[in-house]
């Protein structure tokens, strides 16, 4: 009778390339959970629609980890991007594409913020 | 220039021993050997030669010894590798060698194929022609750049390291898989092919493309660079445009 091998349920820590795609995975949880926890602030508890609970501390933590995870997020989906060049990159070249594309994101990130969002 | 080399290697056999009357275990089982390898020695030199001195029940595929024909493929220092391309000088020792993870075992390093190779046949690993030409029409002709979109596909050895890097395919056998993915997607290309709508079904339904979280491993250890992962996202990007036209005909 042949063996069969299970996978273990801690294969993601075998290398950093399967580490690394985890936390790409588990940083959505974490801004699935902001988002919840700002619906129901805003729509459930907030009732006078003062949003007098953006000044509570709790909401401030949940929204700095949502923030980071939102970061560690992107910039490993930023990182998976250069990985969809056809042609055959250097490491170098894969990093300052990584940088080159980072450097479009906060760009974009400025002109939403000035242009669309300032008043 | 000889140096010892430690070398451990997961064993099994489903069989038990009838000359010595001892009976196997039934989980494999690590084994030590020491051995002198010399500057060149690649990891399957080393245990083609424990197979010729010490133990003779040692079992594992290989063949051309040159990285072409894709046998002798195995997890070495846990990384999915071809042995016949892996050298000893290059690993931290104790060398650590077992069985293609995702397979089941049939002894020590041989694992059963059957699966992949199912998958392979099912998604029409060759040419199809909605209607052949006639023999004195003359050949299918294709121009280099023709040739070039199918060439980086074109170079998977079977060897199945991205199948048993996977842990979609680890944990889901009925996932289509990296290798067969990269097959369909070299056929796709492949400007003499007329059976694309066909062959992109096949891979674009139930446990297809779509189960790839795109983790990436399949691409890390592949010897040949045919980038699966690449592939497979391209089968996606195809399949989703295929239900959109779909979608769009109908209305």
């Amino acid at each position: 009778m042949n063996y069969e091998q299970k996978l273990s349920k801690f294969w993601w820590l075998r290398n950093a390339n399967s580490f690394a795609y985890f936390v790409r995975e588990l940083t959505g949880l974490f801004i699935v959970f902001y988002i919840i926890y700002f619906l129901v602030s805003a729509f459930v508890e907030d009732s006078s629609n003062s949003f007098d609970f953006l000044r509570t501390s709790g909401f401030k933590i949940v929204s700095a980890i949502g923030f980071a995870a939102a970061v560690i997020h992107t910039l490993t989906w930023l990182w998976v991007m250069t990985n969809f060049i056809r042609k055959e990159i250097k490491k170098w070249q894969q990093i300052l594409l990584f940088f080159l594309l980072i450097g479009l994101w906060i760009a974009v990130s400025f002109i939403l913020l000035t242009v669309f969002y300032a008043k | 220039m000889c140096a010892q080399a430690l070398i451990k290697i997961k064993r099994y056999s489903q069989y038990s021993s009838a000359e010595s009357g001892a009976s196997r275990p039934e989980k494999p089982y690590w084994q030590e050997f020491e051995i002198e390898a010399n500057n060149g020695a690649t990891v399957l030199d080393a245990i083609i030669m424990l197979k010729d001195t010490t133990d003779a029940s040692l079992s594992f595929r290989h063949s051309c010894k040159m990285g072409i024909c894709g046998s002798c493929g195995a997890i070495v220092n846990g990384k999915p590798v071809l042995m016949c391309q892996t050298f000893i000088k290059d690993l931290k020792q104790p060398i650590k060698i077992e069985a293609m993870q995702n397979f089941p075992i049939i002894k020590d390093l041989i694992v059963d194929i059957d699966e992949p190779m199912n998958k392979i046949r099912s998604v029409m690993p060759y040419t199809k022609r909605l209607k052949e030409k006639a023999l004195e029409e003359g050949e299918y002709s294709q121009s280099p750049a023709q040739l070039k979109k199918i060439k980086q596909t074109s170079q998977c050895i079977k060897c199945m390291l991205c199948c048993s890097a996977c842990p979609v395919y680890g944990f889901d056998k009925e996932f289509v898989g990296p290798m067969a993915s990269a097959l369909t997607s070299r056929y796709m290309q492949d400007s003499r092919d007329e059976a694309k709508k066909e062959r992109l079904d096949r891979v674009t339904g139930k446990k297809g493309v779509w189960e790839c979280s795109f983790i990436g491993e399949c691409s890390r250890v592949c010897p040949k660079n045919v980038d699966p992962a690449m592939a497979i996202q391209r089968l996606k990007a195809s399949g989703a445009l295929r239900i959109a036209k779909k979608i769009i005909s109908k209305k």
